[in-house]
């Protein structure tokens, strides 16, 4: 687990932050006036972090054993299974869009069913209760007690 | 005197004004305890009613509400691990590790007495210095609060949340995301890519929501380890009087950390702006770094727990002084106090504590007795709260937990396009998470990000161009030292860490020969 590739797979966020911090600075320079002056001061110094992390993660290549345990354990706690994390990564996206479509009420009964029946396999007839449960008392409480309009979707 | 008097019973004696005491406490202590509700959003609710009484009738309200969510909010992070607000970060940290212990009701206790001591000692210190808050206010200006605000990330980037290059490109980000949307100084649209709906920036409800309630929920239902729990029923099998007795005891037995924290709150909440977010995460992150032994904060250290919880309580007393004083809000929270003041005709200002100091009164004394009665909920009836919540399987309620995050991104801004942009920042805290990056870090730069900015250039204003102006004052002396000073001790504590790895690595194989 020791070595170069080892340290730069635990980098991929830092290099996604250089990415995101170049991007600011280039399209700053593009800003009139000082619109871009504070943004590209930030980008700068991000950048300057961003490439001290990445030379640190080179240099600790050789690092003692105790640095390298430490740092696995930085990305892989109690990894979860592919599947599971799939799943839960389809049902959330999933759910915005149904959210997204259908309102709060209804995405939420939808969802929570969805869950209920596909991640805690309580059953179908169960599963649709608990979801009618969720879309009821998300009306009740947030619309009808505290007063909000929850929104409705947009079909 | 006669003003204490009548504010006094006004707000304990009249049965009607003590009703809207105790609906504004228990409606924000509700709003606390679900994750990425706060007081605001109470305050927010209220506010159509407010308008139908009276000033101080509707003053008793609100600030009772403002007071009040603090403490559900910390019931929450101690219980689920997840921040009831960010005003209350810092308190998961040790309050959940307390409950993971089985000490919940300990857990609960501390942060309740601390809260409530804390504020009501903060609250007499406001009363003691109201006279001299005007020329206080003048040593802060936009040179000192910028310098101040770099201070409060190198703190949050070097508190050992994260890897401290990490810390930092969080705050990093943070700072740059803040940029996203119309620019203070230009008025011109930056980084929107054409979408109107980030002219007014990224919400910082939907972003806290986003990396915090959603992002745990996520974590938990995808089978990784999470700070939700699904612990043995420790807490309840204790004698729950014998555990509130001793969090309290054990309190005052650490009335120094007390102190400091409701110090660093206080002053913080003091200074427009800043708010409590950043005294909660300062004062718990100051208190780990001076401590002698730090090998017990986060795994349930009660000096972290009193440091978090004694300073959001003591910076909403902190916060009351501009806002009174110089009608200057530091909080959304504030901000709506100013706005009932005004829509009652009454300009906050330094006059407003010779004309209407009876509504000054009742605005302390109202926060006071809040502070008071909802810790004093909080320990008598937790343990019932903790058990029915304890029953529920944290898997079973990570659905619920999204939903209520999505229900709360939306109420904010009645803006559908929030949930995508809550459901990208979800992606990016998930990220920040599996990466160890710091997620404190990144919504505190990102909340202040704009003062930041408009500091920046108002300070360069009035050194005309100069970065000279950055060091002009002995105030902004005093908050560079610190920073560099932080920055020292750090480097100076990581390098004798490594050195004494090296040499018990060393000694480990000479033995081993």
């Amino acid at each position: 687990m020791n070595g170069q590739g080892f340290r730069l797979r635990h980098r991929w966020l830092t290099l996604g932050v250089g990415i995101v911090a170049l991007y600011f600075a280039l399209v700053a320079r593009t800003f009139s006036g000082s619109g871009g002056h504070f943004p590209m001061l930030i980008a700068v110094i991000t950048l300057g972090v961003v490439v001290c992390d990445l030379v640190a993660g080179l240099r600790r290549r050789d690092a003692k054993p105790a640095d390298a345990a430490a740092e696995a354990v930085e990305v892989t706690t109690e990894g979860p299974s592919l599947r599971l994390e799939l799943f839960t990564w389809a049902w959330f996206l999933g759910s915005v869009v149904v959210l997204y479509l259908l309102g709060i009420v209804i995405g939420a009964g939808l969802s929570c069913a969805a869950y209920f029946g596909i991640r805690i396999r309580i059953g179908p007839l169960p599963a649709l209760l608990a979801g009618a449960a969720a879309s009821a008392s998300f009306y009740v409480v947030f619309q009808l007690l505290a007063g909000f309009r929850l929104y409705s979707g947009i079909l | 005197m006669d003003d204490l008097v009548q504010a006094f019973l006004l707000t304990f004696l009249n049965a009607e004004n003590f009703g809207y005491l105790l609906v504004g406490c228990a409606l924000a202590f509700l709003m606390g305890l679900l994750p990425g509700l706060s007081a605001t959003e109470a305050m927010i609710i209220l506010l159509p009613f407010a308008f139908a009484l009276d000033l101080n009738q509707s003053m008793i309200m609100l600030s009772a509400a403002y007071a009040s969510g603090f403490v559900g909010g910390s019931l929450t992070s101690i219980v689920f691990g997840i921040p009831g607000s960010t005003t209350n970060m810092t308190t998961m940290l040790d309050g959940h590790a307390l409950h993971r212990k089985g000490r919940t009701i300990y857990a609960v206790s501390v942060a309740a007495t601390s809260s409530a001591v804390a504020g009501i000692l903060a609250l007499l210190l406001v009363i003691a210095l109201m006279p001299v808050m005007e020329p206080f206010s003048l040593l802060f200006g936009p040179a000192e609060w910028f310098a101040f605000v770099i201070f409060g990330l190198v703190v949050l980037a070097f508190s050992g949340e994260a890897p401290p290059l990490r810390g930092l490109m969080s705050a990093g980000l943070g700072l740059l995301l803040a940029t996203v949307g119309l620019s203070a100084t230009t008025g011109a649209p930056r980084y929107t890519f054409g979408v109107t709906d980030l002219w007014g920036g990224i919400p910082i409800i939907a972003t806290f929501i986003a990396l915090f309630p959603i992002t745990e929920a996520l974590w938990m239902s995808a089978g990784r380890e999470s700070s939700i729990k699904e612990d043995d029923d420790g807490s309840l099998r204790a004698n729950s009087g014998a555990e509130a007795v001793a969090g309290m005891r054990d309190t005052f037995g650490r009335f120094g950390t007390l102190m400091t924290g409701g110090a660093i709150g206080w002053i913080v909440g003091v200074i427009p702006g800043v708010g409590a977010t950043l005294a909660n995460v300062l004062a718990y992150f100051i208190v780990k770094d001076t401590a002698r032994d730090k090998s017990e904060f986060g795994k349930g250290d009660i000096r972290g727990l009193i440091a978090a919880e004694s300073s959001n309580n003591a910076s909403v007393a902190g916060a009351l002084l501009p806002a009174l004083a110089l009608g200057i809000p530091g909080s959304i929270a504030t901000a709506i106090l100013l706005s009932v003041f005004m829509l009652n005709g009454v300009q906050p200002g330094t006059n407003i504590f010779s004309e209407h100091l009876t509504t000054t009164w009742v605005i302390i004394l109202a926060i006071g007795g809040s502070t008071v009665i909802s810790s004093l909920f909080v320990m008598a009836g937790a343990w019932r709260i903790v058990g029915q919540i304890k029953k529920v399987s944290p898997r079973v309620i990570a659905p619920i937990i999204i939903f209520i995050g999505f229900t709360a991104v939306y109420l904010a801004r009645s803006n559908p396009n929030d949930l995508i942009i809550a459901t990208g920042l979800t992606v990016l805290g998930y990220l920040m998470k599996l990466f160890r990056f710091s997620r404190i870090s990144f919504v505190v730069a990102l909340m202040l990000g704009t003062i930041v900015e408009s500091s920046y250039f108002q300070a360069l204003s009035i050194g005309r161009g100069s970065y000279g102006v950055f060091l002009r004052s002995p105030t902004t002396w005093i908050i560079w030292c610190a920073i560099l000073a932080t920055i020292a001790l750090h480097l100076w504590s990581g390098r004798r860490q490594r050195a004494q790895v090296r040499a018990a690595a060393s000694s480990g194989r000479e033995a081993d020969t």
